[in-house]
């Protein structure tokens, strides 16, 4: 019978099942291609990141997003947040970038680039030269708290904070000026928001990649929740070949495992321990799997080791599984690649082709037109100029799309770098050369020293009724 | 009543709670304030708003917690709303 005592332990279990307790994974260190392939992805991605905010660019730092001065230097570009165009379009290709991979090959970004990973995989190479392998590690948790384990996790910690504390440095010398911010260091006399994104930054990478690591991934990662919704019967995943490995089981190398009625899966449960989030990748395809392969790398040696076939466990599509062939060029595919190259391209050209410059200009919406003398008109603008260069200029201002059109009221001195100059102009023109009451006319805006720096605006000229 | 019912994916702990409010709230007004202070330059704001002298660390920082609380607000009332009948009804 249905009593509301035993519904509700019912319901108990499955809550329990859906937030139990995590239990602490110590997975076993893995060689073989995939791992390599880490090492190499890890080293890039990080040596990138300790780098950047080392190299010069002229007299400044070459890679700088310097937020209080609203300026973003990329080596010898600096972008104003008027160019915010161009990080959306670096985002939507990011975006399209990811979904490009994922339909291909599945979770490549979280096996292989994904910060989350990267860090995680540091730490538990320092885990692993402090602690030892990962039996020693399972004693040394299970082992009471003594002087010597003590010892052995102050260090580990200590290691770990130092390095990440590397890590909070660095992301902040990616904002302030990097050498600025070591003598600021060493001498205590760092701005408190400078103090706090360090600290910040630090404890985040200690309290990602050292205590919640693959938590992350499972609670906390929205991509996680939302990847296999791109994923297709062609796309790359990581799979145990069921009808190859069963019935699974143990038995003495050498032995035809037809003979005695088994699969080749020899039940080494290799691939649960090297596993980092903690599953058992031979219960199928699960949003846990991060697309690590380090069950690949264990279980081919494995198979080498039984004298088998490797690829137990391997990329495969469920197309393959399932006895069919792999499409690798599908529609998805093609129209990703396609919108992703044409976005880069755009991008590319965008930003070579972009000129320092920009014009906006408004006609007062106070007055039509003013008469001037007997022959005359004037229409009277807002005009903003703001100078996106490094260098300071003055700029000379044309209008066309009227004959003899006259601007009158410019400010031509220089303008700062970055600076905004708003002026009120007056446009002039002779009644004689109007052809329509309402006429559109071009502004050009020309720096004087440079003749690359120049924009068009178009802006409407009222005249009287003809 | 238990705080268990049979919707057990909006009945957990309250630290569990916490950080269904928090987290999600949190990437939200990171993205939402970028946005932001890239369209609008801090200095022109406290032109705009009468809070003149202010710095721009400190609006960045100011503006982040102000949108850390409408997106957690947000949040907060997805999760109420997304209680099962019998957690309200007594």
């Amino acid at each position: 019978m249905k009593t509301p005592e035993n519904e509700d332990q019912q319901s108990k279990v499955i809550v329990e099942e859906f937030y139990k307790k995590r239990e602490k994974i110590q997975p076993r260190m893995v060689h073989g291609l995939f791992a390599n392939l880490r090492i190499i992805a890890v080293a890039v991605l990080l040596g990138i990141y300790y780098i950047l905010p080392w190299l010069r660019w002229g007299d400044r730092q070459a890679v700088l997003l310097d937020l209080p001065a609203r300026k973003f230097h990329f080596f010898g570009i600096t972008f104003w947040p008027q160019d915010f165009f161009f990080l959306a379009v670096l985002l939507i290709i990011a975006a399209l970038a990811l979904f490009f991979f994922t339909t291909l090959a599945g979770r490549l970004w979280c096996g292989f680039a994904c910060p989350q990973t990267v860090w995680t995989e540091v730490f538990m190479w320092i885990e692993h030269l402090i602690e030892g392998d990962r039996n020693k590690r399972m004693k040394l948790d299970k082992a009471p708290m003594d002087a010597r384990k003590l010892r052995i996790r102050g260090t580990k910690h200590l290691v770990w904070v130092v390095f990440s504390l590397w890590t909070g440095i660095t992301f902040v010398g990616y904002f302030s000026p990097i050498n600025e911010l070591f003598t600021g260091l060493a001498n205590f006399s760092l701005g408190p928001w400078e103090w706090f994104w360090v600290l910040f930054y630090s404890f985040a990478t200690y309290g990602n990649a050292g205590w919640m690591r693959e938590q992350v991934c499972t609670y906390m990662c929205p991509y996680a929740r939302f990847q296999s919704a791109m994923f297709d019967k062609d796309t790359l995943i990581i799979s145990y070949d069921e009808a190859r490995g069963e019935p699974r089981g143990a038995r003495k190398r050498n032995v035809d495992p037809k003979e005695v009625g088994l699969g080749s899966c020899v039940d080494c449960t290799m691939c649960v321990q090297v596993c980092p989030t903690g599953i058992d990748i031979r219960d199928g395809l699960q949003y846990q799997c991060i697309g690590c392969a380090a069950c690949i790398d264990v279980c081919d040696d494995v198979m080498e080791k039984m004298g088998y076939e490797k690829g137990l466990i391997r990329y495969t599509t469920e197309h393959a599984l399932n006895g069919g062939t792999t499409r690798l060029l599908r529609p998805r595919i093609i129209i990703y690649a396609l919108v992703l190259l044409t976005l880069i391209g755009a991008l590319g050209v965008a930003v070579a082709t972009r000129v320092p410059l920009e014009l906006s200009i408004i006609r007062d919406r106070n007055a039509l037109y003013r008469e001037v003398g007997y022959d005359s008109v004037e229409n009277i603008y807002t005009m903003k100029i703001m100078n996106m260069d490094e260098q300071p200029h003055r700029y000379t201002v044309s209008v066309h799309g009227i004959d003899d059109a006259e601007v009158h009221g410019l400010d031509e001195s220089e303008v700062a770098p970055g600076e905004v100059r708003e002026m009120n102009v007056r446009i002039r023109a002779k009644i004689d050369n109007l052809e329509e009451t309402s006429t559109e006319l071009q502004v050009h805006i020309q720096a004087v020293d440079n003749p690359d720096i120049q924009q068009d605006q178009n802006a409407r000229f009222l005249g009287p009724r003809l | 009543m238990s705080e268990y019912t049979d919707n057990n994916y909006t009945s957990v702990t309250p630290k569990q709670t916490a950080i269904a409010i928090l987290w999600p709230s949190f990437l939200l007004a990171s993205v939402a304030n970028v946005v932001f202070w890239a369209f609008v330059d801090p200095h022109e704001f406290g032109r705009i708003t009468g809070y003149s002298e202010i710095d721009r660390m400190t609006a960045y920082s100011v503006g982040f917690i102000v949108l850390w609380f409408f997106t957690g607000f947000s949040s907060y009332l997805t999760l109420r709303f997304n209680r099962p009948r019998s957690d309200v009804n007594p």
